[in-house]
């Protein structure tokens, strides 16, 4: 691999220094747009002879230069382009638009468009935003930048996924994760995006409504992510660019969590067991231990990263490629953990003849990833108790909690000897070829896999305090998943000439794709020393424990696909589009087919006379669109009934085993979600201000759900089609260019976006538990209320006398200085009857706000973002706050309730003797909301040339600080987390995340 | 125009290859992992497969590993108590604050029962005229299907009272809309189903196949269900054939019973499997002391942690199941078993607490904390003895009697002190209190008091140190209430009860 680049930079270092013989020729050319369009007026100037001139109306100039003198052609809205010339005639120069420029070209479905034709709503990020953000992934870089999507990373993890809702989510049980389209070849909406170099990409296009979506039918339904990676399309002809990018940077941790010091915590311990009348774990509590374990587990951690790429064409623009290569590698905060990755991608478009081209798009990656090896809530709430020694007096690593003298897993030891890591390698791409089979019609086949290798290694050493005090030996195991998916798609095109007033453009298509997934595990017990581990399983000498199992999944689906987009007179603009979608995962029924149509009008105002008479909107576009599209909601398999092995054991041997696992289902089909639109884009003042607003209402039928049944059934739940959700919001999007001098610039891109998520109908039921993290129910979907909602039991403060507990009626065992909490049905017992609503993980509005600053050749980016009415469920609270010794505790209890000190809120130590009386509460409910300084990039770009450098086109530095400043009222580290992961419905929950990092980097970018 | 019917034209080839394209052929499922039910039942392991599975389901938590059912069966009764106050289900049936939204695990007992029974009518089903499996083996995989539906049903019933009842492979719409059925006629049906498991039954299986149920588990099965239904002389001739016919004998000595390693031992008729690391119970930590409330003296807790390590034991349980306060005060002095039942001093250290040691198991390397492969005992021989007695003293009077209740007693003084000369009433009274000694903490006497309709007047007399349960107890306790969830699942439930036992 490297050794290709090296050869193709020094081609290209060879193109770009071709010193010719001084002759002046005369040359012409045709300047066109990235859609083929001419441009009119474009300044072409030679920088040599100084001569200058501007295209024509039909895009074409001619020009007198010398060969090697360097060529610029720039238009207003356009980058400039410039290029050496060598001898090519004529010349085809694109001229890409600029970032700012409204008049963008948006990639959607199976196709592109100029967003001033577009009938739907689609949100783009581009340029700068994507580039060099101190992440594995690029989902975080599009939080706050695109309206109606909420991104939510769930923790600090290096290469941890977040959480993507576009306009909310549809679904209960099944995945509410957008699809993600790679240059047009769809990876699906579990797909790793680690795997993806964030440098190579070029834009970012989210799809949003009905006729959007509806071109990918039955996943669609949850919005589309296009990412288009970089290509030489649209470079200069005969020209390569080598582009050379690398950062370095460090990651502090942001925020700490205040606990009791060991001494704080002994005093807490012993005044617990005091009040309850126990012995005292701690004879003298000033002689303890107090260690501070997050400290000692955390670290300054380094991130780095090194992009190479050669991109650019053919002399005669036949050939156009991009090639590059990527070093990634993060460590993390927590010691231990980390990803590193190894990227390539080539990117090759050739045209074989007028009407023939082929070309591919490859992507290849290898990751390297070492997993957490503490569990860091657990850690937080018990393990490491801040008066637990790390050592005992010998030296080996503690084993016990001090206070429960439970064997506790020691997160010191943990980071020591664990090991735990995943490789991946993944290859993914297509090969298309493009036959214009007659004027205006183009056939494209496309052809690609993604290959997936997944191997987690792991080892518990018997060195481990909780092995060693057991003398049980290490454990280890491997797990592997292999799995192939392909894709053909079969487009035809038909634009037809159809005279001044009429634009007509058809799409037809069939596509194929499956899926098939192989894994397997094995485990072994008892190794007598830790020197094989994973590597020789056999070596587990404890063979009755070891486990092994392998597991096998596939899916296909078929699709027919049709668009036709119309438009009169360049201001009525109307859209058509329908797929039928044919899915395995419903094959067992009648119902394997679904056809998602929808349809869209626009108007574009700003064209009418009487607005162009106002003077005042440079354009202006009403837009509205309805339509349907789908979800499969639920893995393979899922309509068969299955019989689940499980083990019996007779005389202590095991002995195969089944029982019915899940009954089945043969009238199962799609989750259907119908989606109005409605959508104003305005521009204003020379195209200085521009706002996008949304309105939609979209209405999820069918949900798939596994339904609880009585248990006298012998079965839990049968999945059915029930239920329905509403998602409604409004979307602003406000662009405008504050200054705009020769020497400088301000640019501002504001996002609100605000949904209402409502739960209609849940088949009957009036709820659906969801998770209990603590005691109870802690999250629910509840009918007429978001998904899902926080409920519990209002925390009232203290008992503050005996006559208070005595009025309130309540039995059982309350004290004062104990927790009160409110009987909301006053029958004097608490039980989930008394449980009420509490709060939603669903924000009233999120947001975003990027300012840009160009002074000469400066630039100043500055991004805020933040989320405004969410409240988070924090389940440490359930022990920090109120109560038992063996766990840690916030450095708030130092003010509880004491008889000194009777009018604390904070429950008294020893209040509490079980956790299963703090039920889920009102206390364990904050405040999300937040704002977070997200990015700030101060960059310096030098034009090598005004330095007299020879070879090196731009030089460019930066300093950028990531997630320097968070503004929340959150207990813990950030309120931006879920201890649930990507789950899909039970958002907002906190346990103490793997913490995230305030990022300092360094980088340099060059061009050659 | 032309170019719009080459473009229809070549738009209908290719959608017409997407339909040459066998579509249903492509989109046919390939489960390659997945067992379907239908394509089972074709050899006899396949049936063994399943029936295995039916004993799978007593492994689940609300039922026998972490002691779910023991809430409905071992506490709220006069011989266990835990040590200190709590909430949760252990609270109300402790404090007998019992209500329908607070089952006290009710609802984990019920799923499982019925996931076995689910299991068992299928596996009934597709055993019956099938010509693929074994004679011998069909005959014995009947027996052992119905003895462990007809436990399922014999649990529900003393625990529920009337419950839902079926016993084909009914579709779910059929089985979900059930409404309770009487127990009197349900146990008829189970006493019937036993005696066919009896006779299918083997008396004894090999070495690796122990833990399955004999025919001497159906027969005990079977006594149970008898005395229930007072059907006396039935239980008496059932209990004196297992007596009699079984291979099954009393060890000489009491404690030896309960080890670890004496597992499968001869008095014990059925057990259900443990086995640390791949298959562990958590319940035997719930009566191993934890060391931060012991001992009595604080300051000697290091010596007795280091006392304990210098045997490989440890006080590493919760400490939560111990004595309760009268019956530690009643249980005689001299009695052999007592020790077994109750330790006030361990190596020399006084305690804070009475503990269990017949059902702890203190031992660090093969049964450490919350990973211990100790059986579940279900049924041993000396309850048989003792339910001999109970039924031909009811049925007959004592004189007979005493032979069985002595059997017992031999072992449990020296010098021996058998029981002679009482009436009928003194002997049933006499029972009562030998099964309290002997069968303590197994998990018979909640369903021996409420058998015998004393339940309420015991609580209400027998000395607690943790809560105060004679004050709450009500006579509709002696049932728990159908689970709150399963009456929103199923209204039907409340249709010949609308009451729900009391609890409504």
């Amino acid at each position: 691999m490297t050794r290709r680049i090296y050869y193709l930079l020094v081609l290209g270092l060879l193109f770009a220094n071709l010193a010719l013989a001084q002759q002046q020729t005369r040359i012409s050319g045709k300047i066109t747009d990235d859609q083929g369009q001419q441009l009119e007026g474009a300044t072409i100037s030679a920088s040599r002879s100084g001569h200058v001139t501007l295209s024509s109306g039909d895009g074409t100039f001619s020009l007198d230069i010398t060969k090697g003198e360097e060529l610029s052609f720039s238009l207003v809205g356009y980058q400039t382009v410039k290029m050496v010339y060598e001898g090519q005639q004529p010349l085809e120069v694109q001229l890409m638009p600029e970032h700012y420029n409204l008049d963008e070209v948006v990639v959607v479905g199976y196709g592109t468009m100029r967003k001033e034709k577009m009938t739907g709503a689609v949100g783009s990020v581009k340029g700068r935003d994507l580039e060099n953000i101190p992440s594995p992934r690029v989902d975080q870089s599009l939080q706050g930048r695109v309206t109606g999507v909420n991104i939510t990373q769930v923790d600090g993890t290096p290469g941890a996924p977040s959480v993507i809702r576009i306009r909310g989510g549809n679904s209960i049980q099944g995945s509410n994760d957008p699809l993600f389209v790679i240059d047009g070849f769809i990876v699906g909406s579990d797909f790793n995006l680690n795997n993806l170099n964030t440098n190579d990409i070029q834009s970012i296009d989210i799809l949003k409504d009905a006729t959007a979506i509806a071109i990918y039918g039955t996943r669609g339904a949850n919005g589309v992510i296009l990412i288009t990676t970089k290509s030489g399309v649209g470079k200069a002809m005969g020209q390569s660019t080598v582009a050379f990018n690398t950062y370095y940077g460090i990651q502090y941790l942001n925020n700490k969590v205040e606990f009791l010091d060991g001494y704080q915590h002994a005093a807490y311990a012993n005044e617990d067991a005091e009040f309850r009348g126990t012995t005292l774990p701690f004879i003298n509590p000033d002689a303890v231990p107090n260690v501070n374990w997050v400290d000692l587990i955390t670290r300054d951690a380094p991130i780095a990263n090194a992009d190479l790429s050669v991109s650019g064409r053919s002399s005669e623009g036949k050939i156009s490629y991009y090639i590059s290569g990527n070093y990634f590698n993060q460590l993390g905060i927590i010691e231990s953990s980390g990803i590193k990755r190894y990227g390539f991608r080539s990117n090759l478009n050739i045209d074989l003849s007028d009407k023939l081209k082929i070309g591919w798009n490859m992507n290849l990656s290898r990751l390297n990833r070492d997993n957490t090896k503490v569990n860091f809530s657990a850690l937080l709430r018990q393990a490491a108790l801040t008066n637990r020694a790390v050592y005992d007096d010998e030296g080996r690593y503690t084993y016990e909690n001090p206070v429960s003298t439970v064997v506790t897993r020691n997160p010191k030891a943990d980071i020591d000897l664990k090991v735990d890591h995943d490789l991946v390698t993944n290859l993914f791409g297509s090969l298309f070829l493009e036959y214009e089979l007659f004027d205006n019609v183009t056939f494209k086949s496309s052809f690609g896999p993604k290959l997936n290798y997944l191997k987690v290694n792991q080892y518990n050493p018997g060195l481990l305090p909780q092995n060693l005090v057991i003398n049980i030996g290490g454990d280890g195991g491997i797990i592997t998943n292999s799995s192939i998916e392909l894709l053909n798609e079969n487009l035809i095109t038909y634009v037809p000439v159809l005279g001044e007033d009429h634009e007509l453009d058809v799409l037809g298509g069939f596509t194929w794709q499956t899926y098939q997934a192989e894994n397997s595990r094995a485990f072994g017990y008892g190794f007598p020393n830790d020197v094989l581990q994973y590597n020789s399983l056999a070596n587990g000498s404890n063979p009755i424990r070891n486990e092994i199992g392998s597991d096998w999944d596939s899916w296909q689906l078929v699709s027919w696909l049709g668009r036709a987009n119309y438009q009169l007179k360049g201001k009525y603009l109307f859209t058509l589009v329908g797929r039928v979608d044919g899915s395995s995962r419903f094959s067992g029924s009648d119902n394997a087919y679904g056809f998602f149509p929808s349809a869209a009008v626009a108007w574009r105002l700003g064209e009418e006379r009487f607005i162009k008479d106002l003077d005042v909107f440079n354009n202006l576009k009403l837009r509205m669109s309805y339509g349907s599209a789908g979800s499969q909601a639920i893995p393979s398999y899922r309509s068969l009934a299955l019989l689940s092995d499980v083990t019996a054991y007779f005389n202590d041997i095991p002995q195969y085993a089944v029982q019915n696992g899940r009954p089945f289902n043969n009238n199962l089909k799609w989750e259907t979600t119908n989606q109005f639109d409605a959508g104003l884009e305005a521009t204003f003042f020379g195209n200085r201000l521009g706002f996008e607003l949304d309105y939609y209402d979209k209405l999820t039928k069918d949900l798939l759900l596994n339904v609880q049944i009585p248990r006298q059934t012998g079965f839990e739940s049968k999945l059915q089609n029930l239920g329905s959700i509403r998602n409604r919001g409004l979307e602003l999007k406000i662009n405008s260019t504050n200054v705009s001098r020769p020497n400088f610039e301000w640019h501002s891109v504001l996002t609100l976006s605000g949904n209402r998520t409502k739960v209609l109908n849940l088949g009957g039921v009036d709820f659906i538990d969801v998770v209990s993290p603590t005691t109870g129910p802690g999250g629910r979907i509840i009918v007429g209320q978001p998904v899902p909602v926080f409920v519990g039991v209002e925390y009232l403060g203290t008992w503050k006398s005996q006559a208070e507990i005595d009025a309130s009626g309540q039995s059982g065992q309350q004290q004062v200085g104990g927790p009160r909490f409110k009987d909301t049905d006053g029958d004097g017992v608490l039980t989930l009857n008394d449980f009420e609503v509490l709060g939603s993980a669903q924000p009233d509005f999120i947001g975003g706000i990027q300012n840009t600053f160009i002074y000469k050749n400066f630039t100043l980016d500055v991004f805020v973002q933040g989320t405004y009415g969410n409240e988070i469920y924090n389940t440490l609270t359930q022990t920090a706050f109120f109560g038992r010794p063996e766990s840690n505790k916030y450095r708030e209890t130092l003010n509880r309730w004491t008889p000194d000190n009777p009018n604390s809120n904070i429950p008294r130590a020893g209040a509490v003797a079980t956790l299963g009386s703090v039920y889920s509460n009102s206390e364990m409910v904050e405040d999300g909301s937040h704002i977070r300084l997200k990015t700030v990039q101060l960059s310096y770009n030098l034009r090598a040339e005004e330095l007299g450098i020879k070879r090196v086109k731009d030089i460019g530095v930066y300093f950028s600080g990531n997630n320097l400043l968070l503004i929340s009222k959150f207990r813990l580290f950030d309120p931006e987390v879920s201890s649930y992961g990507q789950d899909n419905i039970a958002a907002g929950f906190s346990a103490g995340e793997y913490p995230y990092g305030r990022t300092l980097t360094f980088g340099i970018k060059a061009t050659f | 125009m032309k170019n719009n019917k080459k473009f229809s034209c070549l738009t209908g080839c290719v959608l017409a290859i997407g339909m040459l394209f066998s579509c249903d052929k492509f989109l046919a499922e390939d489960p390659r992992a997945v067992l379907s039910p239908e394509n089972f039942f074709n050899s006899d392991v396949e049936v063994k497969a399943a029936v295995n599975g039916v004993y799978a389901a007593l492994y689940t938590d609300g039922l026998y590993r972490q002691h779910g059912i023991n809430h409905a069966l071992g506490y709220g009764a006069d011989d266990l108590e835990p040590t200190r106050s709590g909430d949760g289900a252990l609270n109300d049936i402790c404090n007998y604050t019992l209500s329908e939204a607070r089952g006290a695990r009710g609802r984990e007992v019920w799923i499982s029962f019925y996931k076995m029974i689910q299991d068992a009518n299928v596996a009934l089903a597709k055993l019956e005229n099938n010509e693929r499996i074994s004679t011998q083996y069909k005959s014995q995989a009947t027996g052992e299907l119905l003895f462990l539906r007809a436990f399922a049903y014999y649990n529900l019933t003393n625990i529920f009272g009337d419950v839902p009842y079926y016993r084909e492979n009914l579709s779910i719409d059929e089985v979900q809309v059930l409404e309770r059925h009487n127990k009197n006629l349900i146990r008829n049906d189970l006493i019937a189903d036993l005696q066919i498991a009896q006779d299918a039954l083997p008396g004894n299986y090999q070495t690796s196949e122990l833990g399955r149920a004999s025919k001497w588990a159906a027969a005990t099965l079977a006594v149970k269900i008898l005395l229930w239904q007072e059907r006396w002389v039935e239980a008496r001739d059932k209990s004196v054939e297992i007596i009699v016919g079984s291979p099954h004998r009393l060890l000489a000595h009491y404690g030896d019973v309960f080890k670890l390693a004496n597992a499968y031992n001869d008095e014990l008729i059925w057990c259900i499997d443990f086995v640390r690391d791949i298959n562990p119970q958590g319940f035997t930590s719930i009566f191993v002391p934890r060391l931060s409330d012991e001992p009595k003296v604080s300051s000697q807790r290091p010596a007795l942690r280091a006392a304990l390590e210098a045997r490989n034991e440890g006080f590493t349980g919760n400490g939560l199941a111990a004595p309760m306060l009268g019956f530690v005060e009643d249980f005689p002095r001299d009695d052999l078993r007592r020790p077994h039942n109750i330790v006030e001093n361990y190596l020399g250290f006084d305690l804070n607490y009475p503990y269990m040691p017949k059902m702890w198991n203190l031992d660090q390397i093969n049964s450490p904390r919350g990973n211990h492969g100790d059986n579940f005992i279900v049924f041993r021989l000396a309850d048989v003895y003792l339910m001999a007695a109970e039924a031909e003293n009811e049925a007959n009077g004592p004189d007979q009697a005493y032979q069985y209740v002595n059997k017992i007693r031999e072992r449990a003084y020296a010098p021996e002190k058998p029981l002679h000369g009482l009436s009928q009433q003194h002997f049933r009274q006499a029972i009562y209190d030998e099964r309290r000694w002997e069968l303590a903490a197994e998990f018979h006497r909640r369903m021996d008091l409420i058998r015998w309709g004393i339940l309420v007047d015991v609580v209400k007399n027998t000395k607690t140190r943790t809560y105060n349960p004679a004050e709450n107890i009500m006579p509709h306790h002696v049932l728990f209430p159908i689970p709150e969830e399963e009456i929103l699942l199923n209204p039907n439930l409340l249709t010949t009860d609308p009451t729900n036992n009391g609890y409504r």
